[in-house]
This record gives C-alpha cells, sequence and structure tokens, in this order.
C-alpha cells in the first residue's frame, strides 16, 4: 500500500487556519483519494514474474500504458551491447533491429508499417521477447488488442527480471485482456 | 401537246434539286448522328477506364542483413532474376552492381556496391540508391553504408520478383502513367520521330500526308503512313488495322473530334500508355511503363536518352526492332532517332554523341510464367474468395505473397534434379510413358505460418495436379513424433509420462481393438528387444512405436493430432501410429510447424497484401497463432528429431555434407509406396514427398527418396543464412546422460548423449554408482 503522505505532499503542513484550510483540504483530499484508488489500482494487478514491488515505487517516474519506455531502453542497450560485442547471431542482431524500428514507426502513428517490420522480426527470430511485447503493443495501437494476447502469453517466463519493465507489461497485458470497451480507463494513467 | 424544252428542265431541275435537298438532308442527319456517336464514343472511353491492367503476382521482397551471405550462387540468382548486372566501373544506374576487392581491383570479393532499384512497397517507395556493403572472407555482409561513406544502414530489401499475370484475353501487360511522369527526353523522342508536327496540327496533318504521299510515289511502295499520334491512338482504339479508304477516312474524322474534345496533353498520355511495344511471350507489352521497365528494368525516369530514342524507335515495328531479339537492329533504329533529334534541333551535337555512344543497355528478358506455377495457382484460388477473375484481370491489382523466390528456385531445381537422379540410379522407377515418378516439397516458416516455397510436381507443363495441396498419401513413420509427442510430453498433451531415455520393449505383439485384432511389423522384420524411446523414435522402430501408441491410448493420440492441424476425419484406429493415415505433404508440415515453432500453431499465410493501382491495401493478411502445445514439449519432439539426424534414418543428411542444427523424421508407407521426410531448422521447415501418383511401388524408403531432396533444398537454400541453433524454452534441462540406462553420464559410462528432461524429469542418479535405481517405465500420470 502507498503511503497518503507520499502521494500528498504538504498534507502535513495543513491546519493553521481553519476556513482555508477547509478550503483546501476537501479538493486536496479528493485529488489524494483518487491518486491512491489509482496507485492501488495498479498494484491491484495480476502479478506478471518479476513484477513484485513495481508499484511501490511509483514515486519515481511514472510508468504510462502504452509507453514502453523501459522495454525500450533495454532493446537499445542490447542492440548496442551485441552491435559492439556480437554476443547475438546476425539473425537475433538484425531481428532487434527490425523491432527498434518498429518502435520508432509506432511513434509516428505508421502502425501497419510497424506491424509488418515485426512479422519480419519474427520470421528472422522467433524466441525474441521483444518481439513479442512490441507485437502485442502494436495491436493495442491498431485498435485490436485481443490479437495481441498470443504474444504477450509467449512472454511468460522470458522477460528479464526488472521491475519497471514488468509494469510497463502489466499495464499493457490489462488493456489486451480486457474488453475492447474498457481499454480507455488505463490509457495514460500513472502507475 | 408537246412542252417547251425549257419547262421539262425546270421540271427536271426542280425534282433534282429536291432529290439533292432530301439526299443532303440526310446525309446531314447521318453525318450528325455519326458526329454524336462518335462524340459519345471517345468521351465514354477517354472518361472511363480504357484499358484492362493484369494484376500481377509477386513474391515477397528479400530481407538483406549484416551476417547474410552475399557472394554465394543464390544471392547471384537473386539479383539476375530482379534484372541486376553486374558491371566493372561504380554502378551508376539503379539495377547495376559490382563486387571490389579490398584493394579496389576486381577479385576476391570484399565489398558489394548495389545499386538498388526504385520500388513501391506497399506503404512505403524505394527510390533506387547506391549500397556500399562490406563482406568478410566468407562473403557474409559486415555492414552496410548509403552510398560511399552515407549513412550506415542495417538492413534494406530487395524488390519483389513478378511471378505471374493475370490477365484477360487480350493479354497485354501494361502499366498506366501520367504525362507529368513521363520524361521530358521520351516525349520529345516520341513526337519527333513519330508525328514532328504533333503540336501544331488537330488531328491530321495535311504537310504530313503529302509528304508521306511524295515519299511513297518515289520509292513506288508504302514508306510513310502519314498518320498521326491522334490517328495512331484511334485506330488502336476504336479501330482495325484494314487498310481501306473508309477506316482511314473515319480514323481522319475521330482524331479531328478526340482534339477537339481533349487536350494534346490527355492525347499524348493516352497515346503513351497504349501504344504496342513488343512482346513478353504471349503476352504483349504495351504502353511507355511497362516498354521501359521490360527492356531496360527502369522506370520511365530513369532513362537515359539513349534508351528513351530506342523506345520511341520501337513504335514503327516493334519486333522487328525488339532491343531483345534483334539488338544491332534496335541499335541502328535509336541512332536514326537520335539523328532526328539532332536534326529538329532537341539535342545538340554533343547529347548527341555522348547518346550515339551509349550501350543498349537492355536487362536480360526475365520470363514471368514458368516458375512457381503452383504456388501461384494457389494463390489465384485463395483470391477467388473476395476477388472475381475478371476484376483480378482487369484492376492492375499487386498481390504481395510470401514466397521465397530464391528458395522456390532452389526447390523447383531440387525436386527435378533429385528425381532424375533417382531414375538413373533405380531404373527400376522408370516406367510406360505418362507415369513417372513425382515429388513435391513445400517450405514454411515455421516462426511465421508463411509460405516460402511450393512444388507441386516436378513439371507443371505436364500435369498441374498440386501434390503439395492435394495429394493425400499415407505418411508412414512422419506421424511418429506426434505418438512420442503425447508419450514425453507434459501434462497438458498426454495422460501417460514416459521419458526419451524409458526403455519399452521391441517384441511382437498383437493389439486388440473393437474386437479386431493388429499386429504390427518392424520394417526389416528385425526385432530390437528392448530400446528407449528415443530410440525407437531415431530408429523408426515400429513394433515398440505402436507399444507405446498403446500405453498412451489411441484415442488421446488422435485428438492430439488433430490439436496439432490433422484433419477431424482422424480415426482412432491403432495403425494410425505408424502412419497408416492419408493427409497431405501440406499438411504434414502444418503438424510439423508445431514442433518447429515452439508449441503455437500458426496459419499458413501465402498472400501478404492486395494493393490497388492506387497503392492502397485493399486486402492485408497478418500472422494468426494460436498455442497448441506447451513449447517444451515442442522441444522435448524437437530434441529428439534431432536425434534422428545425428543418428537414426535421417543422417544421410549428414553424410551429405548438410551440418547445421536439424530435426525431422523419415517416413515410408506400407508397401514402399510413398517415401516423405519432415524436418527443419530454427526458422526453415520443409516437407519432402516422393512416389507415384497412381498408387504405384516406390520400392524405396523415405531415407532413400525423399530426405536427398529435403537435404539438397535445405543445404543450398540457407548457404546465406547465418547458422542458429534451437532456442531451449524455460523449464527444460538439458543433461548429459548414459543412453542405455538414462542416467547422469560419469567416468563410468562408455558411451553418453545429451538429453533433454522436463524440470522435474532430470535423473538423480549416475550410471555406474552402486545402488542406481532402474530407469522409469511408462506410468500414468495422476
Amino acid at each position: 500500500m502507498v503511503p497518503l503522505a507520499t502521494c500528498c505532499p504538504g498534507r502535513q503542513n495543513l491546519g493553521t487556519e481553519p476556513v482555508p484550510a477547509l478550503r483546501v483540504v476537501v479538493p486536496l483530499v479528493l485529488v489524494c483519494s483518487l491518486l491512491l484508488v489509482s496507485a492501488c489500482t495498479v498494484a491491484s494487478l495480476p502479478r506478471f514474474p518479476g513484477a513484485g514491488g513495481a508499484a511501490g515505487r511509483a514515486g519515481q517516474e511514472p510508468v504510462k500504458s502504452g509507453q514502453l519506455a523501459r522495454a525500450g531502453l533495454l532493446l537499445d542497450e542490447t542492440v548496442a551491447a551485441a552491435a559492439a560485442g556480437g554476443q547475438l547471431g546476425a539473425g537475433r542482431l538484425a531481428s532487434l533491429r527490425f523491432v527498434a524500428r518498429a518502435r520508432d514507426l509506432m511513434t509516428r502513428e505508421r502502425n501497419e508499417e510497424a506491424l509488418d517490420l515485426l512479422e519480419r522480426s519474427m520470421g528472422l527470430d522467433g524466441g525474441s521477447w521483444y518481439t513479442w511485447l512490441y507485437m502485442a503493443e502494436a495491436w493495442r495501437r491498431g485498435g485490436d488488442p485481443a490479437r495481441g494476447r498470443v504474444y504477450l502469453e509467449k512472454l511468460d517466463g522470458r522477460v528479464p527480471d526488472d521491475d519497471r519493465l514488468a509494469l510497463e507489461i502489466e499495464l499493457l497485458r490489462r488493456q489486451v485482456y480486457l474488453p475492447a470497451g474498457l481499454t480507455g480507463e488505463f490509457s495514460g494513467r500513472d502507475g | 401537246m408537246i412542252r417547251p424544252r425549257w419547262l421539262v428542265s425546270r421540271r427536271f431541275l426542280a425534282y433534282a434539286l429536291g432529290l439533292l435537298l432530301l439526299a443532303g438532308l440526310a446525309g446531314g442527319l447521318l453525318a450528325w448522328r455519326f458526329y454524336l456517336q462518335t462524340d459519345e464514343l471517345l468521351t465514354g472511353h477517354f472518361a472511363g477506364q480504357r484499358w484492362d491492367f493484369p494484376s500481377r503476382i509477386y513474391s515477397d521482397q528479400y530481407a538483406v542483413y549484416p551476417g547474410l551471405g552475399v557472394d554465394g550462387e543464390l544471392f547471384a540468382w537473386r539479383l539476375k532474376r530482379r534484372g541486376y548486372v553486374e558491371v566493372r566501373d561504380r554502378p551508376e544506374a539503379r539495377g547495376e552492381y559490382r563486387y571490389v576487392a579490398a584493394d579496389g581491383e576486381l577479385g576476391h570479393p570484399r565489398r558489394l556496391e548495389l545499386f538498388l532499384r526504385s520500388f513501391d512497397f506497399p506503404g512505403r517507395r524505394e527510390a533506387g540508391r547506391l549500397l556500399d556493403i562490406r563482406l568478410d572472407a566468407g562473403g557474409r555482409i559486415l555492414g552496410m553504408h548509403e552510398g560511399p561513406g552515407g549513412e550506415e544502414i542495417y538492413s534494406f530489401f530487395l524488390e519483389p520478383v513478378m511471378l505471374a499475370g493475370l490477365h484477360g484475353e487480350l493479354r497485354e501487360d501494361r502499366r498506366e502513367m501520367k504525362i507529368a511522369e513521363v520524361p521530358a527526353h521520351l516525349v520529345r523522342a516520341v513526337v519527333s520521330v513519330e508525328d514532328r508536327r504533333f503540336f501544331d496540327h488537330r488531328g491530321v496533318d495535311l504537310r504530313g500526308l503529302a509528304r508521306a504521299f511524295l515519299v511513297n510515289l518515289r520509292s513506288g511502295r508504302v514508306r510513310q503512313g502519314g498518320s498521326t499520334l491522334t490517328q495512331q491512338l484511334m485506330k488502336n482504339f476504336f479501330l482495325d488495322n484494314e487498310r481501306t479508304l473508309t477506316r482511314k477516312a473515319r480514323e481522319a474524322v475521330m482524331a479531328v473530334m478526340a482534339e477537339r474534345r481533349f487536350s494534346k496533353l490527355e492525347i499524348l498520355e493516352n497515346y503513351l500508355n497504349e501504344i504496342y511495344l513488343g512482346q513478353k511471350g504471349g503476352v504483349g507489352v504495351h504502353g511507355m511503363w511497362e516498354a521501359s521497365a521490360w527492356y531496360f528494368g527502369r522506370e520511365p525516369r530513369e532513362l537515359s536518352l539513349g534508351q528513351a530514342a530506342t523506345l520511341a524507335g520501337v513504335i514503327r515495328a516493334p519486333n522487328y526492332y525488339s532491343p531483345h531479339r534483334h539488338p544491332e537492329r534496335a541499335v541502328e533504329r535509336r541512332n536514326v532517332v537520335l539523328r532526328v533529334l539532332l536534326d529538329v534541333g532537341e539535342i545538340d551535337h554533343r547529347t548527341y554523341r555522348r547518346a550515339l555512344a551509349e550501350a543498349l543497355g537492355t536487362v536480360p528478358p526475365v520470363a514471368a510464367t514458368g516458375s512457381a506455377s503452383h504456388f501461384t495457382d494457389f494463390v489465384r484460388n485463395e483470391l477467388k474468395e473476395n476477388f472475381p477473375a475478371e476484376v483480378l484481370k482487369s484492376e492492375g491489382y499487386s498481390i504481395f505473397t510470401t514466397l521465397d523466390a530464391g528458395f522456390q528456385h532452389v526447390a523447383e531445381r531440387a525436386v527435378a534434379e533429385e528425381l532424375d537422379r533417382l531414375e538413373r540410379d533405380f531404373p527400376t522407377l522408370l516406367r510406360e510413358q505418362g507415369d513417372r515418378i513425382e515429388g513435391a516439397l513445400v517450405v514454411l516458416n515455421p516462426r511465421t505460418g508463411r509460405i516460402l516455397a511450393m512444388v507441386g510436381g516436378r513439371d507443371y507443363g505436364r500435369t498441374q495436379f498440386n501434390r503439395v495441396l492435394n495429394a493425400r498419401r499415407q505418411t508412414g513413420s512422419v506421424f511418429k513424433p506426434v505418438v512420442m509427442l503425447a508419450a514425453v510430453g507434459s501434462e497438458e498433451v498426454g495422460r501417460v509420462h514416459l521419458l526419451p531415455t524409458s526403455r519399452v520393449t521391441d517384441e511382437p505383439f498383437t493389439w486388440d481393438y473393437d474386437g479386431k485384432k493388429w499386429s504390427p511389423a518392424n520394417y526389416s522384420d528385425k526385432l530390437y528387444g528392448e530400446v528407449t524411446v528415443r530410440e525407437a523414435l531415431e530408429r523408426s522402430i515400429n513394433t515398440a512405436t505402436a507399444r507405446i501408441a498403446r500405453d498412451v491410448g489411441i484415442e488421446e493420440i488422435r485428438d492430439l493430432a488433430v490439436r496439432l492441424g490433422v484433419d477431424e476425419a482422424l480415426r482412432p484406429w491403432p495403425a494410425i501410429s505408424l502412419g497408416a493415415y492419408e493427409i497431405s505433404p501440406f499438411d504434414v508440415a502444418r503438424v510439423y510447424s508445431v514442433f518447429a515453432g515452439g508449441g503455437m500453431k500458426a496459419e499458413p499465410l501465402g498472400v501478404a497484401k492486395v494493393v490497388d493501382r492506387t497503392g492502397k491495401v485493399i486486402e492485408g493478411n497478418r500472422l494468426e497463432f494460436e498455442r497448441v502445445i506447451p513449447a517444451v514439449d515442442a522441444y522435448l519432439v524437437t530434441h529428439m528429431l534431432e536425434g534422428v539426424m545425428e543418428r537414426g534414418t535421417g543422417r544421410r543428411a549428414r553424410t551429405a555434407g548438410f551440418t547445421r542444427p536439424a530435426a525431422g523424421k523419415t517416413g515410408t508407407s506400407n508397401d514402399y509406396n510413398d517415401a516423405w521426410f519432415a524436418g527443419y531448422t530454427p526458422g526453415l521447415l520443409a516437407v519432402a514427398w516422393v512416389g507415384f501418383d497412381k498408387a504405384g511401388h516406390v520400392g524405396l524408403s523415405g531415407a532413400t527418396a525423399a530426405l536427398p531432396v529435403w537435404t539438397r533444398f535445405m543445404k543450398e537454400a540457407l548457404e546465406e543464412r547465418p547458422p542458429s541453433a534451437f532456442e531451449v524454452p524455460a523449464g527444460i534441462e538439458l543433461v548429459e546422460v548414459d543412453p542405455r540406462s538414462g542416467l547422469l553420464a560419469t567416468v563410468a559410462c562408455n558411451d553418453t548423449i545429451t538429453e533433454a528432461f522436463l524440470e522435474d524429469d532430470v535423473p538423480n542418479q549416475h550410471c555406474g554408482a552402486l545402488g542406481h535405481l532402474l530407469p522409469r517405465q511408462a506410468e500414468p500420470r495422476h
């Protein structure tokens, strides 16, 4: 559970003047409650392996659904390390580069092209969790999140143990599994 | 009474005048009707769809990336098939390439300079650019840049190959272009040589006619036609080739009317799209765009002056001046056109001399037909659901498929040449005419379900029957991995749980079912006593496999097979455990793609996108997956099938020099009527079948007849690809064991193999150690 004080910094200083304090307290309590509910909602999401404690650090930079920022960072690091050290096979490296290009296309709302590249990526390397994750994200962005499910299933046990990554995946998972009409509920919400 | 003569003459005159008036009126009415009809015809034709545009079936584009081999035979074929031409100097035009040694001299390849062609991919345009590709000693790509010293790139695509055109009755190939897309030098060349006064006359050029008349009179034969471009267009659109005055008159009238109705540029645009410019086998080449691509492998805007002059010259007699068939005549005619351009002041002397010095620059004609015919039939059939045949023949769709043209080439060659070899090595296969040994090969990417190659028979010209899809044959031992999956898989696939190291008895037995009896026997009638599950699969032992099937339960095996993709009609008879059921090579590929794809069943995909003439995607098919078995179970089967390649009935692939990680299984049906091999590497799955169409005795096993086809294909297809190993999924442990006891290997073991176990199944006893337990036997799961 996230402490209320964490959500409402400065709340302890209220109350020296009763009337102005009331004016401030009521909306503040409302805002804090909302934030608290948000944090608790995220914390109550079904846990993905490695997600432990992710919500507890929500005071850090917010994790937004639809923004696989941590995954993107890991992808860039993996590609850079592989290009420098040559640890990955040529097929896998090429596949990851397709994923990176697809990610960039998605941010420019060129989702169809992104899907094309992700499918190519799968053809080159069937074992890359990055491909599956971005496939699921591409289908979510494409307005057909249910088609992303099969890719999210493939992620089980394959992603590295990383709290923020786990949280990103959880948010995506919720959207992919929720009925289409409810997906907006989580869109853009801070974790 | 005699009337005065003048009175008779007046009456006659009146009659005559009346008649004349009537005739004039009728003529006027007829002329007016002709005018209206012609006007309607012209406006209707120009406003509507003037031509039928054949749809085109394309292969997939080819992804090139660092690590890929690009100096082998297959990559050379890929370039050649796309009309790329090797040059000695630095490539300067799209479609050219050269290999350069590190020191800059031609020789051992260290760099590849490749000038990509332009192509309209769905959703994006490749404009064509020069790439500088660094290679290692083995010809694999180290890095790539755009041009010398340009930006580093990590992948690019070779454009798709056209596989077939879907033509109407006219069999014309044509791509439309707007007048603004036509390069000025091509317009000048055409106008100068065909109708110099095009921009001055009003449809009919009286001066031109007079000149033609004089020329023809002087020479005593028809040398010049005197027809304007507009007249030629009217003739091509509405009239026939008859040389009569009536036809010429109609042509002239229509030309004048067209010029009143439409602008010069509209007429010119239509002319440049309509004109006949040669022949591709049985298909006519129409319009400058098509001719430009056919003769020079370029878009019109990429044409040099010499090439534009060549095309303009071809108009007069496309087959006589064909740059492909009569290059010397084409050059001669081109030079005439260039001279005309000089004479009329369209080019200066310097430009003229430079264009004269140009090589003709044609690309070799590559027939679009004759390759991948079974696959294109399959695609036509797939398209039928959404697109009526008439639409496909007239709307000019681009149909992008998943086929790898290079793999298709290798597959066709593997089937044809290996069957020829079989006939040489085993003359008993030669029967009376019309009953030749046949073969089929289908290739998928098991990660995506994309169909990469399909050979439905050894000679499409002889028989169009697609054996990949339609030949339902007994699979023999190719089915055994399904039995083994049910036996060794996790609880999600089987009630009984054996290990690959579990021992089973290979002794004759009788299986009672539904009041019937079935007694399986081994092919060689040899009995092995006691073998492991792995050995039973690797050596394809029937009796041991049938015993396993009995322990597992034939209903369970049947249901699992259906889950993997075999059709519902499969009956749960004991004999199915040894493949006594008829399915097609395509269905076998679907089943094996689950093993190769880590437990995911990918829906086979042949048509990726259908794009209309404006570039809009009107049908897009995406990958479809379904998890049907856990990844660990798929891996257990793969691991055992790797053993088939290393030690079992598939080892002939190794002796033939195929060394990559691979898994596969031979199959031979009852009475040696069908020979099969189904196998895969990470990322590539191929199923080969060999047999007679009329069920007949081949007399050869899968290892002898089908495995060589598979091996030949895999070796050649994978020459470009960097090697990769099968991915071990989480939940699997690879352990060194003693193959006899199945216990952990120690120095006390004579022999060891690497065995794959589910995490909970890893043995905890060591071979040779005191008090070791007997290996596990078949046991029901509780």
